[in-house]
């Protein structure tokens, strides 16, 4: 009587293990992503026709997103790809840098979802979690840039 | 032996395996971060460096220094694109295969190996300075 509950307590703990540790490097994943993104971003979403009017640096909100988009699907992982759907205009933000040199920071948002591989199998559990991650990138001018 | 003890040795049995297939567990999370980490110091190191030859050499240092500092194994590290495609606005990704023993505990390595991958993207500055650096698609 004993072992056939440890057995069995010992496969759900292990499902829970494999589950957890699922989610965890999914979180990994877009926490990875998210900062790829937000350094794409902020080398290649400059806004030109600004700079060369004006002389002032800082980023084209579309073209950042449309950068970021890229960016997500070109790391090749699933979880980042997710995110692209969910992606939109707020979830790029850009914002004033601290000083002439660092101009502008950008800051992404991701939220996908990490299919779990055992809790499917169980009626009303959670078929996938939820993942959040967030990064910043902030764009360093040369001096006499 | 007594019935008693059979159930103890089981129990025993069914909880050193848990904890193998934990510690087991563990060693894949942290061989697949030790993976990512080390692609990720890759691929920033090429898209950093200002010469070809210098990327491909910064990059395989930088991924060597990232998973000696986790305490794995070096090991291989692919860069794509291939060689002669080094120019501004070209992505770079960088895979890392780490190898992975069936059975690894502290200090113990056994049974057949699998291969843990580690991959990261990123953009060579489309702004960047460097007389070398041609522009790439997209520039």
């Amino acid at each position: 009587m004993m072992l056939p509950a440890a057995m069995m307590i010992l496969i759900v703990l292990g499902a829970i293990a494999v589950d957890g540790a699922v989610a965890f490097l999914g979180h990994r994943h877009l926490a990875d992503a998210a900062a790829a993104a937000a350094n794409d971003a902020a080398a290649q979403a400059m806004d030109e026709p600004l700079y060369r009017a004006t002389g002032r640096f800082t980023l084209d909100p579309a073209k950042a997103l449309q950068v970021v988009r890229a960016s997500l699907i070109a790391q090749g992982d699933p979880v980042a790809a997710g995110a692209v759907p969910n992606l939109g205009a707020g979830d790029v933000l850009i914002t004033p840098g601290p000083d002439p040199l660092h101009p502008v920071t950008v800051i992404v948002t991701l939220r996908s979802q990490v299919g779990f591989v055992f809790s499917k199998a169980v009626p009303g559990a959670p078929r996938v979690a939820l993942v959040t991650a967030r990064a910043s990138a902030t764009v360093v001018l040369s001096p006499g840039h | 032996m007594t019935g008693g003890s059979d159930g103890i040795l089981a129990g025993v049995l069914v909880f050193v395996l848990g904890g193998l297939l934990v510690l087991q567990l563990w060693a894949v999370v942290d061989a697949k971060q030790a993976a990512d980490a080390a692609a990720r110091a890759g691929a920033r190191a090429y898209a950093e460096a200002s010469t070809e030859g210098g990327a491909q050499a910064a990059a395989a240092a930088a991924t060597a220094a990232t998973l000696a500092g986790r305490h794995k194994p070096p090991a291989s590290a692919v860069f794509l694109p291939p060689a002669g495609s080094f120019a501004r606005c070209q992505r770079v990704m960088v895979l890392v295969q780490v190898r992975l023993q069936a059975v690894h505990l502290p200090g113990i390595a056994l049974g057949p190996t699998f291969t843990v991958t580690g991959r990261h993207s990123t953009v060579i500055d489309p702004y960047r300075d460097g007389d070398q650096l041609g522009d790439g698609l997209g520039c």
